[in-house]
């Protein structure tokens, strides 16, 4: 049966228009317009007192999947792209539990997950995902930008994180689309997965950068409250301090992802 | 079908989606000599100072010295080519003349290959040892990735990033690495050492 779906794929990548099939994966994608954006973080340099005022960035337009890429969605790379593949993958791009919960190379645990987002899956996976879709994963910057929904029920979005966090991983991870979209149209940001960025590890660091004896950080934990917009944001603070915490061939099982392109 | 709910509505989704990664796909590397965990295994050509490409792979056979920078960063990656240079004034004795020095750009706007000859000879970089590297946003990102360096743009002409060398063996694996500058470089030659008297 599985091997038919396999076959089937193969058929299909023989048979079918790249283009027709380009604008079939595009219409899961939801255009973000372009706006101002306040990073979260702000970081103050070697030798003042504290950090500059916090210049809003310019985020111009860009497309970002509706949902997180599915079990199903996955299990279709793979099969395209058998070096993705569990058994095959190269450890410089995996660790040992990549796609741990598949029964199989080519077999989601069963036959529910398909609308589950992909899990156990490493920044070098994910990003390779987005690229045979000739997308790329969202910039960390791209993709808060896009929960921010330009201050749109920003309190509900707090609560529903907070809410998720109190609650024990489950086995597995909620199916997607439960929760209705956002303004831009982008739905489940909180509530199932932690997502890869593009730019993962780059905020940690910045400090960092700047002042290479390293002792002023505005990141690190003790200092981080000085260094955030605001200081009451607790789930910006999860998920800045969860990214940085990752290395790119990680894998977890409520980290996934979802892939962003230039708009059109 | 109906043993498996999923597939029966979802196989056409999956044989769709397979088609576009298929006609996607770029060509695979046949030949894997490398361990698992190589960083040869990126299929990566670079831009070296002279405007010559270069296969990453092609630094293996040797240990390398590797870091990550930009030639318009004021006071981190000086620091880091001084490591650098620190490292390679001490090599071990066998080491010498068998150990390559590579800088990688994280700015590909910026770093053409005029630019990095310009830095290789502001710093005195020896370029029988040291090879100066740029590549498109893509290549950059990836190798970034693997040597764990976190970087980001910050404004036009500043690059926030970590300060890391790596020491990679002959077949392309990390070894050992240092974070921040001006760090103890000598637990990174002990290794090298070790590596350089390991039988090749």
């Amino acid at each position: 049966m599985r091997r038919g779906a396999a076959s089937l794929a193969f058929a299909a990548a023989v048979a079918f228009a790249p283009a027709a099939l380009a604008s079939a994966a595009g219409e899961r994608m939801a255009r973000i317009p372009a706006g101002q954006y306040t990073p979260f973080l702000r970081l103050k340099a070697p030798n003042e007192a504290s950090p500059p005022p916090v210049n809003a960035i310019f985020i111009p337009a860009f497309r970002l999947d509706v949902e997180p890429v599915t079990d199903a969605d996955f299990l279709a790379f793979v099969t395209a792209r058998p070096e993705w593949r569990r058994s095959r993958a190269k450890a410089l791009f995996v660790d040992g539990r990549y796609l741990r919960r598949w029964r199989s190379d080519a077999e989601l645990p069963d036959a529910a997950s398909g609308d589950e987002p992909v899990v156990n899956v490493s920044w070098f996976a994910a990003q390779a995902y987005c690229r045979a879709r000739g997308a790329r994963l969202p910039t960390t910057e791209q993709w808060e930008y896009a929960l921010a929904d330009a201050g749109r029920h920003q309190a509900e979005v707090r609560l529903r994180s907070l809410n998720w966090f109190a609650q024990p991983n489950g086995e597995r991870p909620p199916v997607i689309g439960r929760e209705p979209p956002n303004g831009y149209g982008v739905a489940d940001m909180v509530g199932l997965v932690w997502e890869w960025t593009l730019d993962f590890d780059a905020y940690a660091v910045a400090a960092e950068s700047r002042d290479p004896n390293g002792k002023d950080s505005a990141l690190v934990c003790g200092g981080a409250a000085a260094g955030a917009t605001d200081a009451t944001d607790y789930p910006g603070f999860m998920r800045f301090s969860l990214r940085s915490s990752l290395k790119a061939s990680y894998t977890s099982d409520n980290l996934g992802f979802r892939c962003a392109q230039e708009a059109p | 079908m109906t043993s498996n709910p999923f597939l029966s509505r979802g196989a056409l989704r999956i044989a769709a989606l397979a088609a576009l990664f298929v006609l996607g796909a770029r060509a695979v590397e046949t030949t894997a000599p490398w361990p698992s965990a190589s960083l040869y295994n990126l299929g990566q050509a670079w831009t070296n100072q002279d405007g010559a490409s270069v296969a990453l792979k092609s630094l293996a056979g040797e240990p390398v010295i590797a870091a990550m920078g930009y030639t318009a960063c004021k006071d981190m990656c000086p620091a880091i080519v001084a490591d650098m240079l620190w490292i390679d004034k001490h090599l071990p004795p066998a080491a010498v003349g068998h150990v390559r020095f590579a800088f990688f750009s994280l700015d590909p706007d910026a770093d053409t290959p005029e630019r990095l000859r310009l830095y290789a000879d502001a710093h005195g970089l020896d370029l029988k040892y040291w090879t100066l590297l740029r590549a498109d946003d893509d290549e950059v990102r990836e190798l970034a990735a693997a040597l764990g360096v976190g970087y980001h743009r910050a404004s036009e002409s500043a690059i926030d990033h970590t300060a890391v060398i790596s020491l990679i063996d002959a077949r392309g694996e990390i070894v050992a690495q240092q974070r921040g500058v001006q760090a103890d470089s000598r637990a990174l030659l002990e290794k090298l050492g070790e590596l350089v008297a390991a039988p090749r």
